[in-house]
Formats: C-alpha cells, sequence, structure tokens
C-alpha cells in the first residue's frame, strides 16, 4: 500500500479527499486535519458553500485527534456564520465531551434534545457521554430508551449488544445482534459475531446454529478469515484436536452416529484447506507469522485426516 | 402535399417565449411556495409509528436468518393481543387531519392558492397573448385523436395532427419541464404543476394514505406478520 504524504497533495485533490471521507463516513481524523491544516486552510473561502460542512468535518476529525485548539478554531468559524444553529451547538457539546467536561455537554444535549426531539443524533450524543464516562449501566438504559423510538438504527443496537456483552449477557447481546441482522441481512460481520455467541453459549443447537452463522459470513464474504477459522472451531470433530475438552466438548461424541462425524470431519478439513490457501497467498513479509501458522494448520490436518 | 412552412418570428416571439416564461413561472413558484409554506411537523409519535412498521416489514422478509425462537419472540413483541405494539396502535383513536384547524386550513388554503393562480392567470394569459399560432411540429406522425391535445386553440380540419399549437405547446411546457427543474432546483421542488396535481388525484382517488390513517397501515402488517410461516433459510 502507497502511503500518501497527506501534506503535500494539491489543493483539488485535498477537496476531493476530504469529500470522499465526508460521505463516505471515514475516521482518518489524524489526515484530515493535516489535509486541513497544510493544504485547504490555505484558502478556505474557495470552497465556497462547501467550506461550511468541510469546517464541520475537520472539527470533528480535530477532536478526535485531541487537537482542541483546531475545534475551538472551527466553531468560532461556524459560529459567526450559523449564529443560532444547533448543529454548532452540537460542536460545541463535542467539544466540551473531548475535554471531560462532561456534565456541560449533557446539558447542551438536553437542551437539543428538548428543541428538536426527531433529531436523533442529539439523543446519541447523549449515549456517548455516558460511554466516556464509563457508566456502562446508565449507557444500556439509555439506548434502551433511545431504542423504543428510533428502533431501526443497527449502530444502536450493535453499541448495545457490545455494551450486554461486557456485562456477560450473553443471550441479550444475541438479541441484539439478531436486530442488526434484521435490519442489514448483508452484513456479515453481524453474521459472524451471532456465530462467536451462539457458540460462546454452548450446546449442540447453539452449535449447529454457530455453524449456519458462519457459513452465511463467509458466504456474503467470502474473504472473512475470522469466519472460516469459526467454521474449523465448529466442525471440530468431537475433540479430535483438543483432547482435554472431550468430556465436555460442545459436540458430543454420543449424539453423532459415526457417518456425521465423518462428515463433520471432512468439512472441517475443507475449513483448513481454505485457510492454508489464504496464508499461502500472504508473503511472510507482509505477516512475518503465517509460515508457522500453515505449518500449525497443516499438522492440524493430517491429525484429523488420521482419525 | 407540400409542407407547411412557419414563419420564423413565430420561433423567436412565440415558441421561445412560451418555453422561457412558464420555466421561469416554475422558479417564482418554488420560491413562493418556500416564502408562504412553514415546514411541516413531524410528531415524534409519528416517527416511532413509522419506525414500528418498517421494523414489522423488516421481520417478515429478514426474519428468515433468526432461529424460530428468537422470530417468534419478535413477532409477539409487535402483534400480541394486549401489549404488542402493533395491536395497540390498531386501536389508537384515529386523528387525521383537522379541517376546523385554523392553522391547517390557511395551510390547505396556501396550497390550493398557490396551485389555482398560477394555472389560471398564467394559463389565460398565454392563452390570450399567443393565441392562434402553429408553433412547431413533433417528428413523428399521429393519428387524429391528437388533434384534440395538440391543437388547442387551432381549429383546421386539414392541418396533419403532428402540428402543436401555442396553447397545446404552453401544458407539453408545463409537464415537460420536471426533469429540468429537478437540475436546477434540486430534486425536492415545488416548481413542478403536474406533480401538485398528482398529489391532489392522489388525495381524492385513494382512501387509504398512511399519513392520514396509520391505522390502516398497521392492520394490514399486523396481518401479515401473523400469516407468516417462519422457516430458518440457513
Amino acid at each position: 500500500m502507497v502511503t500518501t504524504d497527506w501534506t503535500q497533495v494539491s489543493y483539488e485533490e485535498g477537496r476531493q479527499t476530504l469529500k470522499k471521507w465526508r460521505e463516505c463516513g471515514v475516521r482518518r481524523s489524524e489526515e484530515v486535519v493535516e489535509i486541513w491544516e497544510h493544504v485547504i486552510s490555505r484558502s478556505p473561502s474557495s470552497l465556497g458553500d462547501e467550506q461550511w460542512a468541510v469546517l464541520e468535518q475537520v472539527c470533528i476529525a480535530s477532536l478526535d485527534a485531541a487537537r482542541v485548539d483546531l475545534a475551538q478554531e472551527c466553531i468560532d468559524l461556524l459560529h459567526a456564520q450559523f449564529p443560532n444553529s444547533n448543529r454548532v451547538l452540537k460542536l460545541k457539546g463535542m467539544q466540551l465531551e473531548a475535554t471531560e467536561h462532561f456534565q456541560k455537554a449533557l446539558d447542551i444535549y438536553e437542551r437539543l434534545v428538548e428543541e428538536d426531539p426527531n433529531n436523533n443524533s442529539y439523543r446519541k450524543r447523549k449515549v456517548a457521554v455516558l460511554l466516556a464516562q464509563g457508566k456502562r449501566l446508565d449507557a444500556i438504559r439509555a439506548i434502551n430508551e433511545y431504542l423504543k423510538i428510533f428502533l431501526n438504527d443497527p449502530e444502536a443496537w450493535l453499541q448495545l449488544s457490545e455494551l450486554y456483552l461486557l456485562e456477560n449477557d450473553v443471550p441479550k447481546s444475541v438479541h441484539c445482534l439478531e436486530e442488526c441482522v434484521l435490519i442489514q441481512p448483508l452484513n456479515s460481520m453481524y453474521f459472524r459475531r451471532l456465530g462467536d455467541l451462539r457458540y460462546t453459549q454452548g450446546g449442540a443447537d447453539n452449535v449447529e446454529l454457530a455453524r449456519a452463522y458462519y457459513e452465511r459470513a463467509l458466504k456474503i464474504n467470502p474473504t472473512d478469515l475470522r469466519s472460516q477459522y469459526g467454521i474449523l472451531l465448529v466442525r471440530n470433530p468431537s475433540g479430535l484436536l483438543l483432547k482435554d475438552f472431550q468430556s465436555n466438548n460442545q459436540i458430543a461424541s454420543t449424539t453423532k452416529s459415526p457417518s456425521e462425524k465423518k462428515k463433520a470431519g471432512l468439512a472441517a478439513v475443507d475449513a483448513i484447506d481454505n485457510l492454508v490457501n489464504r496464508y499461502q497467498k500472504i508473503s511472510p513479509k507482509s505477516n512475518p507469522e503465517s509460515d508457522g501458522i500453515l505449518n500449525c494448520l497443516e499438522a492440524m490436518k493430517v491429525t484429523i485426516g488420521s482419525k | 402535399m407540400t409542407d407547411l412552412l412557419l414563419d420564423p418570428a413565430i420561433r423567436t416571439w412565440v415558441f421561445l417565449p412560451i418555453v422561457v416564461i412558464t420555466f421561469f413561472i416554475g422558479i417564482l413558484r418554488h420560491y413562493v411556495s418556500l416564502l408562504l409554506m412553514n415546514k411541516k411537523k413531524v410528531e415524534l409519535e409519528n416517527i416511532a409509528d413509522g419506525q414500528y412498521l418498517l421494523r414489522a416489514r423488516l421481520l417478515r422478509e429478514n426474519g428468515r436468518f433468526l432461529p424460530k425462537t428468537s422470530f417468534n419472540a419478535r413477532r409477539q413483541y409487535l402483534c400480541a393481543e394486549e401489549t404488542g405494539y402493533l395491536s395497540k396502535a390498531q386501536q389508537r383513536p384515529a386523528k387525521g387531519p383537522n379541517p376546523m384547524d385554523p392553522s391547517q386550513m390557511t395551510e390547505m388554503l396556501k396550497g390550493n392558492m398557490m396551485n389555482m393562480i398560477p394555472m389560471i392567470v398564467v394559463g389565460g394569459w398565454i392563452n390570450w397573448t399567443f393565441s392562434g399560432f402553429v408553433t412547431t411540429r413533433v417528428p413523428f406522425p399521429l393519428t387524429l385523436k391528437f388533434k384534440a391535445m395538440l391543437q388547442r386553440g387551432v381549429d383546421l380540419v386539414s392541418l396533419d395532427s403532428a402540428w402543436v399549437s401555442s396553447a397545446s405547446w404552453y401544458f407539453l411546457c408545463m409537464f415537460g419541464l420536471r426533469s429540468i427543474y429537478t437540475l436546477v432546483l434540486g430534486s425536492e421542488n415545488a416548481a413542478d404543476q403536474s406533480k401538485a396535481m398528482e398529489d391532489q388525484m392522489a388525495m381524492t382517488g385513494s382512501a387509504v394514505n398512511p399519513q392520514a390513517d396509520p391505522r390502516a397501515a398497521f392492520k394490514g402488517e399486523w396481518e401479515a406478520l401473523q400469516m407468516i410461516q417462519h422457516q430458518f433459510a440457513l
């Protein structure tokens, strides 16, 4: 991958890049700040009306990159242009968040929510404040409240799922991820995580589900290495590899007929083959571990094949 | 039959002015309506309603990726007799736009004025100023039935029906400029008369408008969700 020196790009290129990142929601805050400081800020007025959107973007990026001074500049400029704008007020709140004035930020967001109850971004900021303060349970409560109204927001569901996972509440976490799947059935990450969670829950049914989810994830995104490993994990036929876990292995050998066992073994070998294929394509330079992993996989294959 | 030859002055003083006038009237309409209309306020409850409807639909479409227990739990949540959102929403009292509410009334009046006044005034003026010209010809032959549509104001039996009269040209411009307005003003513009008329038609034509009566939409979703047979897809 070629790394670009963002301080040297041309004005037009910088502008296009910022636009692209802004529209796709890319989080490359340090680069954004670099482009702004070295390229665009030479003449912001030649952006025309675009400059306000750019200023907002730069403001958020600079907060992300811990450049509060720059954020203050952007907010001042925006405030001069739009003195009564809620959007600018929200930026102000985010700046307060970044400087750990959580209570003041919360006050601002409260006011914004009251003024415009239909705008979900202010409510989301409130949750973000709680998260930044480490108040996990409060955050869970807030997101639940939020999801009662805006219940088709995958971002919020995903966040809630992660929070529940931190509280070791796997079933609730599963529920949240299932919501994500309902909303965006073509996102392989949701399926992979569901697979992970189902496998964690354990039990023959759940492992079967985990297998289905991993396979789905792999179907949507064939390059998903973790799902491939997941399949290997799920297919691992009755402790072929992990003898210590034989007693409590998820697919208990008692429930499986020999033919099924064989099938599972074959699927595991398939999964290993796919993994080996992937690793062979990686040059040792980019991943010095790949050789070791390859050897390990080959050994695994031999073990499974021999049983 | 010899071809009809039009005076170039007709092009300069009738054909083009009509296009330009219709265009600028549209632009004017857009800005005047921006001035007069205040933004429609959306209630928080309406948003929630919309979200729940969407969710019910998503559950129907993508529920096959969930195991049966999860699917049933969600269906229960939406459709349960007493507590389900869809069931509760069906029993809510109806609240359509209240015709006696003065703010609603001015709103409706404004909408109608914006539609009617330019139609009557400009249409009448164009008819009066530019009547009786044959302005242009469509580049393909048409049947006689089109004469009434394309040759309004020019009653000549022997004229080929591919020719377009000035009044008809005005109407063609009015309806045909929609994409140009979209280009100039963006997609959410009020310049287009034909759209406004379609809206009116839709208002009178169909009784089931989801905005006007969410209960019907909820009932539909509720029934669809009850009917669906869950089948795990993976």
